[in-house]
């Protein structure tokens, strides 16, 4: 790979964690490339919340972050013992390989010495997890949680709601018709709480409508 | 079946195509074949130039706009447009190329975007034949690529595909209303449906035995569907509405089987060839007004630059 000839450089990344409404669980829902934490926040809900709703987001660099799978840590025990700060941990799993709007939820946060200990403390906890994702407290770089912030930030993109495409009766039968006969889209949700993705699945499977041209 | 680079073992690759078979998603920094990465860095950057691409031939309308809700319409459209862009560079650049690298291929012309952007809008009613046939095709192939393996793109996608909805439905929502209409307005529907219709069969790709890409992406789970699967839904959608809404499609072959599906006549290839080698159309000034914005933007990248540099150096401090 050849440098750019121009001045654009790749910034440091960023791991960006949504959470879809109170009391639900932050999830990793992607990355960034940013200079700074404003910039980073700013480009997370340019990318990622610009219409499904949220009401905070978190940026985490990704140098902050410390993650292994089971055969990572077989393969490579020391990564227990990665030095860093005492503190609180934040705590993310992946637990299935088949979601489909994320792959970490954050489930709780616990006291470490160090990342390679909150490494450790969570792979006691959760055994079975797939992959394991710690980063300390002071890594956090949060959007505000008071209500004029969230209205702010979160608000415009919660009013944008969708509608599938078959809903607008513009052609053909009236949409009426269509959900008498169940032939309306169901709302297409691996996961129950990922309530604000309307996933566009129109029926093109059905047979096609026979008209006299 | 794939190709293998020289550092894989066969066993790498077994392990890693069992994973596809069970359905499972590949995350970032999970191990993938070479050749994965350097297709999906290929059609994803590609999907990212053709949504910013996408922009100029409906750009061009936003101060012609014959009212203000068409023109607040389309402010909205070509806005998310630049998002999708948004969307999919960041997907692509999970996989470790560079924004520089991408867009240095763009405006090389090294990386290509959709065929259908080099043809020029004539008239307003092409704005809305454009939501209704390449946001239609465009939304055929990106729900088909929503359940795609890749996680990062397939989460894009989904993204994508709820706000390509509403382009779609104001496209048709406006051709159907031209539709019925006075014959002047009638003739312009007509006219940008005779413009469109090809171009819109033709961005869904080359038939499934030209496009010599399909077998390898479709055994990784990142294509679901080959192009003709595709194309037949597009036009088994979209053929007995623009019938409905009483205008003639520009194929005399076009005919319904007796399976319901609608068969459509030999596509000019040719015509899609020259147009994606930059050698009909209008490869040229959607290429220059692309450098023109990216020349136009590097103060802003400069002063950002500057800013996190000057963070940077604060944070040391």
């Amino acid at each position: 790979m050849t440098a750019p000839a121009h001045p654009d450089t790749q910034w440091p990344r960023w791991e960006v964690f949504k959470q879809d409404a109170p009391n639900r669980p932050y999830q990793a829902v992607g990355s960034v490339h940013a200079g700074d934490p404003d910039h980073a926040l700013l480009t997370a809900r340019n990318v990622f919340v610009r219409r499904p709703a949220a009401v905070s987001l978190w940026t985490v660099r990704e140098a902050d972050i410390l993650t292994a799978t089971p055969e990572e840590v077989e393969a490579n025990p020391a990564v227990l013992d990665t030095p860093g700060e005492a503190g609180t941990y934040h705590l993310g799993l992946k637990r299935t390989h088949k979601r489909s709007m994320t792959f970490v939820d954050l489930v709780g946060t616990l006291e470490a010495s160090g990342p390679g200990d909150a490494l450790r403390q969570a792979r006691e906890q959760h055994p079975d997890a797939l992959t394991w994702l710690v980063f300390p407290e002071s890594a956090v770089v949060r959007t505000d949680d008071d209500p004029g912030t969230v209205e702010s930030w979160f608000a415009p993109a919660k009013d944008k709601t969708y509608k599938q495409q078959q809903y607008y009766g513009v052609i053909g039968r009236h949409v009426g018709e269509l959900k008498r006969e169940g032939r309306m889209p169901q709302r297409v949700n691996e996961e129950p709480h990922v309530g604000d993705h309307k996933v566009y699945d129109h029926p093109h499977d059905a047979v096609a409508k026979k008209v006299q041209p | 079946m794939t190709q293998m680079h020289p550092t894989e073992t066969a066993e790498q690759h077994a392990a890693f195509n069992a994973r596809i078979a069970r359905g499972e998603k590949i995350e970032p920094g999970d191990w993938m074949p070479a050749e994965y990465r350097r297709q999906l860095i290929r059609m994803i950057s590609q999907h990212a130039h053709s949504e910013v691409v996408g922009m100029l031939p409906e750009g061009e309308w936003i101060t012609r706009a014959p009212t203000l809700k068409r023109k607040t319409i389309l402010i909205a459209k070509v806005q998310d447009e630049a998002g999708h862009g948004q969307y999919l560079y960041h997907a692509a650049e999970t996989l470790g190329a560079t924004r520089g690298e991408m867009l240095d291929a763009l405006l090389s012309g090294k990386a290509k975007y959709s065929s259908i952007f080099n043809y020029p809008t004539h008239t307003w009613a092409d704005v809305g034949m454009i939501g209704w046939l390449v946001d239609g095709a465009a939304i055929k192939n990106q729900t088909m690529l929503a359940g795609c393996s890749y996680g990062p793109y397939s989460r894009a996608m989904v993204r994508i595909c709820s706000e390509e909805t509403f382009h779609h439905k104001q496209g048709k929502e406006m051709i159907v209303q031209y539709a019925q209409g006075t014959p002047e307005q009638r003739q312009m529907a007509q006219d940008a449906l005779n413009r469109w219709w090809w171009p819109a069969l033709m961005m869904l790709g080359p038939h499934d035995a030209d496009s010599p890409n399909t077998g390898a992406l479709a055994g990784w789970g990142i294509k679901l569907k080959t192009n003709d699967e595709v194309r037949q839904e597009f036009i088994n959608e979209h053929a007995p509405e623009l019938l409905e809404a009483g205008l003639t499609i520009p194929d005399p072959d076009l005919h319904q089987d007796e399976s319901g599906n609608w068969i459509h006549g030999p596509i000019n290839w040719d015509e899609f060839w020259a147009v994606v080698k930059g050698q009909q159309g209008l490869n040229k000034e959607r290429l220059g007004a692309r450098q023109q914005a990216h020349d136009d933007g590097a103060w802003v990248r400069e002063a950002m630059q500057a800013y996190a540099a000057r963070q940077m150096g604060q944070a040391a401090d």
